[in-house]
């Protein structure tokens, strides 16, 4: 990012907005069983996949669109979107198209061997699908299948079918459904039983072809005992209309088994007349199914038009550990209604809600979370903490949490605050020599700093940046 | 409940409610509030109005999200016939807590009274009478009671059916720089087996200070919707104490009021009764300065469900609110507790608190809260927390290593619990009495 032109403002404000010419291969608009078939037809999926889908197509077409949350947006027309689209060469076998390669090395992810960054692997996502996915290598030594979705379909297909839905089910909600019916690609990994996987793993995302909808699938297991650290990027060019993105993210963590979910969504928002930008309408949820199980969301939210999103954990496993660290920032006309759910069921389990929202310009931001104690949830415990910083004078922030406890030994407990910048500690800054930016940033970072903290390095690194430019100009 | 006459009223002309409450699946309509349905002196009128808007709304369904934690079945209206209006009569039962006031209003099956102790009611300084001769008197009462509508707390069918069929609509009037620190004491004896609906509207003038207690008693089953409303004006000051006792009534309590500038109410709820209760909250602070001081104590037991609403708006700059809602659910009791702290557009440097503490005493309990904040404006503070737990094992275990048995250990713990709301109650006597009534409780 350091790279580009700084003078160049909507390059700084949104650097990801430019757009790839390679050709793709895209179906018609419209979402119907032909379609569902279409799509099947051109991976090449089972039977099962294909039942699978048309499963949860006429679950979806049974479901009326969610309106609950705290967001506006003009009736989205479902049939107008093309529900899959793969660059030509790839889907030919022809190998990567160099403008890809091209794309995703200006996004800073480096797919070329000799350019990768120590430490982590990736499998990038153009569109509806899987382009390339690195370290493949060294995952193999350790029995690590880190790959696309549909290749997980080819090569192990009996795993895919053991745990695909069993987190999200396909009718699970509106916009899960829709995903189950039509997802294209995602990425799928599986960690055999004590192994502590040696590479940072993460799937970038991108939405590059105009009037499609993005739907992946991602399905993590972490098998007994074993550790797994993923990491999730997204961004999208700038256009006028709105594009979708649904996807669905599954993670299954069974006894003993840590994963650490991390991710940053920097998709397109909009311009300042709340022009264009993505729908993030996405249903991510772990299970803790083993004992001293453990799962840990941490999201940097800086773009889309609209998120709509809760990454939840289902702690079955006894002892098992839930944890959501979340930052949300909303500029312009941006809306994001976003939380989490933790939801008790084994003995001794435990949660941890740590949510910051930082409201500017004329943007919406609400916090929504679902604390629950089932009846054999003894000893459970939760600490919810979720704070709003409110930058400029037109924005909303809005707090909703629900708390639902059946079991009288479990202890919960939730606080939240909604406050402007301080002036005294802007004071303190600015008679320090700071600029009045400068300094609000630096607070700002302060206030962000417990989220931060869960981050891996290089993503923390980029979130303080990404922070700092989204910053810029919101204050009036 | 043959046709009594309130002040000259014929019965004969009470509006047509369907008080039944077949679910029909009609579409949400958000009724209008008061502002374009100003109490007028010709009250048979309005009733008529109201009953329209009663009609106008469907009865909740289950999977209304208001009421998917409560099943609007416990609150069906129509299993009761209507209580008939009510005249005046003189006969008044003791209490032992009549000395503490000044006044005391009694309302009952058959009809209410009051009793002037320090020869204080009197129209021009504490004015207590239905509510159709201070219309008469005064037609403009009724603009001190417009604009408490609110999106988070839409007008409800039971709230409009109540009001269309109020037995007794009583008004406590307090004239410009008055104190009344003994106050009002109103006391509300609830017939059985009938839907018992009272309207009470409080208005508070400037300078002037008023201490209302209302408490609710009853036996048996019964249908129990009240409207309380009240408006404190500039500077003025309302203590207001509700406490809400009986047995195996369902219950449903709307209170609605505004705080002007500089004024003040402090409010401790207590909710210590009925099979059924769902109670409506909702205070606007409405002029710069204002303050609210909130507290709620309620102890839930056997098979009781009772589900609290609060919302406290910020409407004008620098107001403050403060609100502590205290639950303890003991067998198979279930608490729903929903609150929300709105700041509008404009109400800057406001201060806005609020907290619901839940215990869960037996297995077979359970509690849930709601906490919101709605912000709109910036520059201000708002916080919110929850918990839920069980007594501290710390605490009982203090007390029982220094020869406290344990029944007594959980009782005084739980009584400390309720101390900071109790220990709100503006007049010292009643703080005592209301500390008793909880020992009482507690022990049962």
């Amino acid at each position: 990012m350091a790279d580009l032109p700084l003078d160049n403002k909507l390059l700084q404000e949104y650097a990801h907005g430019f757009v790839t010419p390679v050709e793709e291969e895209l179906v018609p608009p419209g979402l119907n069983e032909d379609i569902v078939r279409t799509i099947s037809r051109k991976k090449g999926e089972p039977d099962w996949l294909l039942e699978f889908r048309l499963k949860a197509l006429r679950a979806w077409q049974r479901k009326t669109e969610p309106h609950w949350a705290a967001v506006d947006y003009p009736p989205i027309d479902y049939q107008s979107i093309r529900y899959y689209a793969a660059p030509r060469r790839l889907s030919a076998g022809e190998g990567m198209d160099p403008e890809i390669l091209r794309t995703f090395e200006r996004l800073g992810i480096p797919l070329h061997e000799q350019q990768r960054l120590q430490g982590v692997a990736i499998d990038a996502v153009f569109d509806s699908v899987s382009v390339a996915t690195t370290h493949q290598k060294i995952l193999e030594e350790h029995g690590i299948i880190f790959c696309s979705f549909s290749e997980a379909v080819r090569r192990v297909p009996e795993l895919v079918r053991q745990y695909l839905g069993s987190v999200v089910p396909p009718g699970d909600n509106f916009f899960a459904a829709l995903n189950s019916a039509v997802f294209s690609d995602g990425s799928f990994c599986y960690v055999p039983p004590g192994v502590r996987c040696p590479l940072e793993l993460s799937t970038y995302f991108r939405i590059n072809a105009a009037g499609i909808g993005q739907f992946e699938r991602t399905l993590v297991i972490a098998d007994r005992d074993s550790y797994v650290s993923y990491l999730e990027g997204c961004t999208a060019p700038i256009r006028d209309e709105n594009q979708l993105h649904a996807a669905v993210v599954e993670l299954v963590a069974l006894e003993g088994a840590t994963i650490k979910y991390s991710t940053v969504q920097n998709w397109y928002p909009g311009d300042e007349q709340g022009r264009g930008g993505i729908y993030n309408f996405v249903t991510k949820r772990g299970e803790c199914r083993g004992a001293r199980s453990r799962i840990s969301w941490t999201q940097v939210e800086v773009g889309s038009a609209i998120t709509w999103k809760y990454p939840s954990c289902v702690l079955r496993g006894d002892d098992s550990v839930g944890e959501f660290y979340s930052v949300a920032f909303t500029n312009k006309r941006m809306q994001a209604d976003t939380g989490t759910k933790m939801i008790h069921i084994g003995r001794r389990t435990r949660s941890t809600i740590v949510s910051k929202g930082i409201s500017a310009g004329e943007s919406r931001n609400t916090y929504r979370s679902l604390v629950k104690f089932l009846p054999g949830a003894d000893y459970a415990r939760n600490h919810s903490q979720c704070d709003s910083l409110l930058v400029g004078n037109r924005c909303t922030a809005n707090t909703f949490p629900v708390i639902e406890s059946e079991n009288p030994t479990a202890i919960l407990e939730h606080e939240a605050t909604t406050s402007r910048i301080s002036e005294e500690q802007l004071f303190y800054l600015q008679s320090r020599g700071l600029d009045p930016e400068a300094a609000r940033s630096l607070i700002v970072n302060g206030f962000c700093r417990e989220v931060f903290q869960q981050l891996p390095m290089e993503f923390a690194v980029e979130a303080v940046k990404l922070l700092e430019i989204k910053m810029e100009g919101s204050i009036g | 409940m043959a046709g009594e006459s309130v002040q000259g009223l014929e019965l004969g002309s009470v509006p047509t409610v369907n008080t039944g409450s077949t679910t029909s699946a009609a579409p949400t309509i958000h009724a209008p509030g008061l502002d374009d349905l100003p109490l007028q002196p010709d009250l048979e009128q309005w009733r008529r109005l109201a009953a329209a808007r009663a009609n106008a709304l469907p009865w909740p369904l289950p999977t209304d999200e208001a009421w998917r934690r409560t099943d609007p079945r416990l609150f069906e209206l129509d299993s009761m016939p209507v209580h008939a209006r009510l005249s005046r009569r003189t006969e008044l039962h003791e209490h032992p807590w009549d000395s503490f006031f000044d006044a005391v209003v009694e309302l009952d099956g058959h009809g209410w009274a009051v009793r002037d102790r320090s020869g204080v009611v009197d129209p021009a300084r504490l004015w207590i009478a239905p509510l159709e001769e201070v219309l008469r008197k005064d037609p403009a009462l009724g603009s001190n009671f417009t604009g408490l509508s609110w999106p988070e707390v839409p007008w409800e069918r039971h709230e409009w059916t109540a009001l269309a069929h109020t037995t007794a609509a009583l008004v406590v009037w307090v004239a410009p720089a008055q104190r009344f620190e003994r106050g009002v004491f109103i006391r509300i004896r609830r017939p059985e087996g009938s839907l018992y609906c009272p309207w009470v509207l409080v208005r508070v003038e400037h300078l002037s200070v008023l201490h209302l207690v209302l408490s609710v008693e009853g036996r048996g089953d019964a249908r129990y919707v009240e409207n309380l409303w009240w408006s404190v004006g500039a500077a003025g000051q309302l203590r207001l104490a509700r406490l809400q006792f009986g047995e195996g009534a369902a219950s449903m309590q709307y209170l609605r009021g505004r705080v002007e500038r500089d004024a003040s109410l402090d409010l401790v709820s207590a909710q210590l009764g009925e099979r059924a209760v769902r109670s409506n909250l909702a205070v606007d602070l409405a002029g710069p300065g204002a303050q609210a001081r909130l507290g709620g104590a309620a102890l839930v037991t056997g098979e009781r469900h009772l589900d609290q609403r609060t919302l406290q708006v910020h409407s004008a700059a620098d107001t403050t609110s403060d609100l502590r809602f205290k639950v303890a659910v003991q067998d198979q009791g279930r608490s729903v507790y929903r609150g929300t702290v709105a700041a509008l557009r404009g109400a800057v440097r406001i201060s806005g608190y609020q907290r619901n503490n839940n215990l869960l005493l037996s297995p077979g309990a359970r509690a849930d809260s709601l906490p919101g904040l709605r912000i709109d404006a910036d520059d201000l503070t708002c916080t919110h927390g929850a918990t839920v737990g069980q007594i501290d094992p710390d605490e009982l275990f203090y007390l029982r290593a220094r020869g406290i048995p344990e029944a007594q250990a959980r009782r005084l713990i739980l009584e400390g619990f309720f101390e900071e709301i109790t220990s709100r109650v503006a007049m010292p006597d009643l703080r005592e009495g209301l500390r008793r009534t909880l020992e009482q409780d507690l022990s049962a």
